[in-house]
């Protein structure tokens, strides 16, 4: 199996990584790139941690083979923070306690993120209809689903 | 002079509850019982936040476990020959390169090598493990290890295997009897006797897992020095390290257990697992730092699971439905070894205890082995016990025509009492808990009023804080401070995702009229943070956070000491406020912290706060040989109502709403006790209720993944309407108890009871999936 | 987890891709959305050693419709585009709501009509990995002699869960099969082979590359029914699909009534549709047909719940698909 040159855009920026087909967005994500906010929960589409936004999508990268990511837009947790700045989503998470072991929360954040880009003013059944892919263990879902409608009002 | 403390060199520190000085000495809160963001919340919403299979060390190698296709085997050779000689592996472990220690929580449930020279005893265990250069060699590796088993029968069903005949999993226990809790309580045979009312009722439950959504992982790393420094998801790294100590036969100096992000734990990061110690074993042979991260199918297999129960229960009542005598016998299936077994055995029976005054009550609680994966303790066990006893007190009140509010009422334990096995109460919301969830939701106008198929039902639970865990039940914290006002708060206390960290920060700043973001934190350290008994027996706000305020309140009054000669005022008259130390009626006399940390060093009295607390328990109380005595520093209690839908005829129940009081003692952060409280509906509710179980064949799981094992999802989740009660413990730190176990422990009884309301049904086999619904509903009609 | 060894294809034309298969026949295996292929592949089910991804053949995912033509679906459109797709909200829309109903949002972004179609049968003893199916004799899907649901059972009983083919079927879909040197079209319910162990009659160099509705099937109401225990990701214990045309005068011209997850292939329900074909719906007659429906299904325990209360909810969904249908019309 050869490995091979991709070229991968990552929020915005461009990396040239070598890789072998046999690898995931995820792993390349993590291992390759280092950008560990994107988690592996399960491998296997289930539980939601490894998604990150492809187009503006939220997808599972571990699903998704690492060239087939090339030409397209990949936007991970890392990448929502600009210039210093956190995005509406991040800070509403924060100040409304949605985040407790936080291991969904990059998921939960980039899907909620998705959504309001698309969608500015959801519902709170289309924000719980966004998020039914990601599995959260801690919150109930509750008061992420007033994070995302608090960052929506705003 | 000015300072009240005489005895500066010696000084040993704050402990145990308020006094009247320190309330002179304490401001108005400017941070406790305020919603505040959590000081970990920022690391965690950027992805900063770093956990275990995320950290990587120089020349890092990938480990892998071989684990046995067996659920019961004599392992009668292993050979590693060919997978050494794979290019790319860097050592490889077994049981023979272990000193055969055998582990056990207590000394006498010494059961497991965590590495097994003899035996395997459940499909999954680990059997072996490489070290090498990547996860794919390692992989390969495994597959070259050659272990030759001798097949032996196998047992999987606790009743089976407590039969006579049934394979014997552990030579020490006859019948597969891993544990027995006898608890014997005044007289029952007279307490039925004199009953206006009895009945026996049989439930039953499944197992559950707790996946959590981090994966287990452990990075170890061994120097040439000596030293062993190990990261996992945990929830205590002292009694990790202890564990690790004695099994590697290392000085406890040695094992340096470190602070990592932990995504999420509910009583499965707790005891010590083979993961840890094979990582170290690898690391020690190797000679270099290895990483072990397990696949969701090892997460729930090769770790802990929660215990499936069964349950007959005998209660007798008087005319006016108090609890006259109570008969309780449980069978937990308890896995192959015993992980906190004494524990889990009598917590089923102990939280019935902490909710309700039962005057005569006779338990036996039974935990076996099977060739099952381990059963430890989930968000503390007992929980389909408090749904059966829970949904008996319903059908008692519905036999009596007493309302099952009322029932609870009159049965509730109350602030002075002292429960069946001794131990005094000292704060208790239990009732108005009751009362305020009846409520708020709407009680009186819906219960019995609602059109068929829909419901509404009650749950009550009372909760320890603060069990017996010998010398790790206490909490020690120190705060150093910076030249520049800024401190740095030492503390054993463990974060899981609860919002522990950031409560003791909050509490260390309130008392020192800092800012959260001028306290650093460190915590949960074994070499570093001083013993602390982790995040266990519900004990973070009650014990962890009573030392740091301990600490707090010492260094506070340090500090007023050197800025009284400063400002020329009695101690009394300072506060600290905005890093400014002040006189109370004249705040333009002040004088900015940071100069007073500066004379402190200057006069070689450098400030430095101490605090320690431990919860005053009995500590000759034992959960087998001596179930009696204080059990816990103190107890919560809470109260759920919860309403439902019934398709009746898909059987499907749907959750609503729910309405849940929790007498927290205090909310040091609401918005923690909220998250905490609406949390546990979706896992002890809809979740263990109606959702989750495991499937079986033989000795296998057939759904050990996340699309099979049904977590609730955002879309399955009711309305919830959380309710704070606040009966202010007298020993808690500013009346806090614990905030974490609330649904887990009364959600079952409240929708078992909200389905009965709906339908007529009674449902005692949990989860109540749809079928069991459809079934029961069917047999209803035909009777 | 870790996925095997692999060449990774990616052919920006249906010409190039059948070329590949042609080329690799056995060895390969198209890869659509990859949300099943990748987990069987990592499970160790599947190892082929060319993967050939047609997510670069645009001709693949159009969305076609003219009112004589009908309806026609490239069998690479995500379930979430048909979700969005005016064309079918307008005409076809139990197609909407059937691929609605599939997973979940960030799944129905990655899965694809084609995929859904073509899923593989499932079972609790063979959707697991390699570890845990080596405790245990090989079963009839992995190439062993025994099946592990059925004890002595002589066949595969694995279970046939996609959502979108009961709703097609019962729309009377067809399915144009590629493979290099000429196609071919097949009533869809013809792509199912009702065996366990190797459920699609498609050839190792074939592509279901797209989906035709008639546009005559589509005169009435149609619904989609999923049980699934939980509000979103989960396969269908049962599902029901029912089309129901109206003559105008309250008779019932045409029906059809197709099922998913009670055996080796989705079924379409023909005496449900002859009993409610040319009569008044009453009450009685739904039951009636909701009783074939029953009858068709032949669930065992091997996907979760029991298989006793799988089959008496076919009946309970029958009943509501055709009424919601009917009610649509």
């Amino acid at each position: 199996m050869e490995k091979q040159l991709v070229q991968l855009t990552v929020n915005g920026e461009e990396h040239d990584v070598v890789i072998r087909p046999n690898q995931t967005l995820v792993e390349v994500l993590r291992e390759n790139l280092e950008l560990t906010g994107t988690k592996e929960g399960c491998g296997e589409g289930a539980c939601g941690t490894c998604t990150v936004l492809l187009n503006g999508k939220p997808v599972r990268s571990c699903l998704t083979l690492a060239v087939e990511a090339q030409g397209k837009e990949i936007v991970t947790i890392e990448g929502l923070v600009s210039n210093g700045q956190l995005h509406p989503v991040q800070k509403a998470f924060i100040e409304h306690g949605a985040i407790q072991c936080g291991f969904c929360t990059p998921a939960m954040i980039l899907t909620a993120k998705a959504l309001l880009d698309e969608s500015p003013k959801p519902t709170e059944e289309e924000a719980r209809w966004a998020i039914s892919g990601v599995v959260c263990r801690c919150t109930g879902y509750a008061k992420i689903v007033e994070a995302i409608m608090a960052a929506a009002g705003e | 002079m000015h300072g009240i403390c005489q005895d500066r060199g010696s000084h040993h520190g704050r402990s145990r509850g308020v006094t009247e000085r320190e309330n002179s000495i304490m401001a108005e809160h400017t941070l406790v019982g305020k919603r505040v963001a959590r000081i970990d919340s920022l690391g965690k919403a950027t992805g900063q936040a770093r956990y275990t299979a995320d950290l990587t060390l120089p020349r890092m190698l990938y480990g892998k476990v071989l684990r046995s296709p067996h659920a019961h085997a004599r392992i009668l050779h292993i050979d590693t020959s060919k997978a050494e000689k794979l290019r790319g592996v860097r050592a490889i472990v077994a049981g023979k390169d272990t000193a055969g220690e055998r582990w056990g929580v207590f000394r006498y449930t010494r059961d497991q090598q965590l590495l097994p020279v003899d035996k395997v005893r459940y499909i999954g265990e680990d059997v072996a493990a490489v070290a090498a250069e990547d996860e794919e060699t390692a992989m390969e590796a495994l597959e070259l290890i050659e272990v030759e088993y001798e097949v032996l029968p196998a047992v999987f069903d606790p009743l089976e295997a407590m039969q006579e005949g049934a394979p014997r999993i552990h030579d020490h226990a006859e019948n597969n009897i891993n544990i027995h809790v006898p608890i014997e309580v005044g007289d029952v045979e007279r307490g039925f006797r004199e009953s206006y009312y009895v009945r026996e009722d049989h439930f039953v439950n499944s197992e559950y897992t707790y996946c959590q959504a981090e994966p287990y992982a452990i990075v170890a790393n061994y120097d040439l020095a000596g030293n062993l420094e190990v990261w996992m998801p945990n929830a205590s790294p002292h009694t990790k390290a202890k564990a690790l100590s004695n099994l590697l036969r290392m000085p406890l100096s040695k094992v340096k257990v470190r602070n990592v992000y932990t995504g999420g734990a509910f009583g499965g990061r707790s005891d010590i697992f083979p993961g840890e110690f094979i990582a170290a074993l690898l690391s020690m042979k190797a000679g270099r730092p290895v990483r072990l991260v397990y696949t969701r199918e090892e997460s729930f297999t090769g770790v802990r699971q929660a215990h499936s129960m069964i349950v007959d229960l005998k209660t007798g009542v008087t005319r006016d439905g108090t609890f006259l005598a109570n008969e309780i016998k449980v069978v937990m299936d308890g896995g192959a070894y015993s992980s906190t077994g004494p524990i889990a055995t009598s917590v089923p029976f102990l939280v019935w205890e902490e909710t309700y005054r039962l005057p005569n009550v006779r338990f036996n609680g039974y935990r076996v082995y099977t060739n099952k994966p381990i059963r430890g303790m989930y968000r503390c066990h007992g929980r389909a016990f408090l749904g059966g006893l829970g949904m008996q007190l319903d059908m008692i009140a519905e036999e009596l025509g007493i309302d099952p509010v009322e029932m609870r009422l009159r049965n509730a334990l109350k602030t002075g009492d002292t429960q069946a096995t001794g131990s005094k109460i000292i704060s208790c919301g239990l009732s108005e808990a009751i009362q305020q969830a009846a409520e708020k939701s709407g009680w009186q106008e819906k219960r019995g009023k609602l059109p068929y198929g829909k419901g509404i039902g009650i749950g009550a639970n009372g909760m320890m804080v603060g069990f017996p865990m010998g010398i790790r039940g206490g909490s020690s914290a120190m705060i150093k401070f910076n030249e520049d006002g800024g401190a740095t708060l030492i503390s054993g206390v463990v974060d899981n995702g609860q919002g522990n960290d950031s409560m003791v920060v909050q509490v260390a700043a309130d008392v020192l009229g800092l800012r959260m973001e001028d306290i650093n934190l460190v915590s949960g350290d074994s070499e570093i943070t001083p013993l602390d008994q982790g995040a266990y027996s519900q004990t973070a706000a009650f014990v962890s956070a009573n030392a740091v305020k301990a600490a707090a309140i010492d260094a506070k009054e340090q500090i007023l000491d050197i800025a009284s000669d400063m400002l020329d005022a009695m101690v009394e008259e300072l506060d600290i406020k905005e890093g400014q130390v002040f006189v109370k009626v004249r705040p333009e006399r002040n004088v900015w912290l940071g100069k007073v940390i500066r004379t402190a060093l200057l006069q070689d009295t450098p400030i430095m706060g101490r605090g320690s607390y431990i919860p005053r328990i009995d500590q000759k109380r034992e959960w087998v040989s001596n179930p009696k005595g204080q059990h816990a520093g103190t107890f919560s209690f809470g109260a759920v109502v919860a309403e439902v839908e019934v398709d009746t005829e898909t059987g499907q129940v749907r959750v609503t709403q729910v309405t849940g009081a929790h007498d927290c003692g205090f909310a040091i952060n609401p918005m923690a006790v909220e998250g905490q409280l609406e949390g546990s509906v979706a896992s002890g509710g809809v979740g263990a209720t109606l959702l989750e179980e495991h499937y079986w064949d033989g000795g296998q799981m057939l759904n050990a993944n996340m699309l099979e094992y049904k977590v609730p999802l955002s879309v399955d989740m009711p309305q919830i309407t959380p309710i704070i009660v606040e009966s202010v413990d007298p020993e808690g730190p500013f009346g806090a108890k614990e905030a974490g176990l609330w649904g887990s422990m009364n959600m079952f009884q409240a929708i078992g009871n909200a389905i009965y309301d709906a339908i007529g049904v009674w449902i005692k086999d949990f989860p109540i999936t749809p079928d069991k619904v459809l079934k029961a509903l069917e047999e209803n009609k035909d009777s | 987890m870790r996925l095997p060894k692999l060449e990774h294809f990616q052919p920006e034309s249906l010409d190039q891709a059948l070329e590949l298969l042609g080329e690799h026949s056995e060895q390969a295996k198209i890869i659509a959305g990859g949300t099943e292929l990748l987990v069987s592949m990592k499970q160790g089910l599947l190892a082929p050693a060319y993967l050939v991804n047609l997510k670069e053949i645009p001709e693949l995912s159009v969305i076609a419709h003219d009112d004589e033509k009908g309806l026609r679906i490239g069998a690479l459109t995500k379930l979430a585009a048909l979700i969005e797709s005016q064309v079918i909200r307008e005409n076809f829309p139990i197609l909407a709501q059937a691929a609605n109903q599939v997973a979940a949002p960030p799944l129905q972004q990655m899965g694809t009509l084609g995929g859904n179609l073509c899923l593989n049968t499932r079972c609790f003893f063979y959707n697991q990995s390699r570890f845990w199916r080596q405790a245990r004799p090989p079963c009839y899907k992995t190439g062993g002699e025994v099946c592990h649901v059925v004890k002595g059972g002589n066949r595969c009983y694995a279970v046939y869960q996609g959502d979108m083919a009961p709703a097609l079927m019962a729309l009377e879909a067809t399915a144009r099969i590629a493979k290099k040197g000429g196609d071919r079209v097949i009533p869809l319910g013809d792509l199912y082979t009702g065996k366990g162990e190797k459920p699609l009659a498609l050839e190792p160099d074939e592509i279901l590359v797209e989906v035709q509705v008639p546009q005559s099937a589509m005169e009435g109401g149609g619904d989609y029914r999923k049980l699934r225990y939980r509000g979103a990701m989960d396969f269908p214990l049962v599902g029901v699909a029912a089309v129901l045309a109206n003559d105008g005068s309250g008779m019932c011209s045409k029906a059809a009534v197709a099922l998913t997850a009670v055996g080796m292939a989705p079924v379409l329900v023909e005496e449900a549709g002859k009993l409610l074909q040319g009569q008044r719906v009453t009450d009685d007659l739904v039951a009636h047909a909701a009783d074939a429906a029953h009858e068709a299904a032949r669930p065992v325990a091997n996907i979760g719940s029991t298989h006793s209360y799988r089959r008496k909810m076919v009946r309970v969904l029958t009943k509501r698909a055709i009424e919601n249908a009917w009610g649509r019309e």
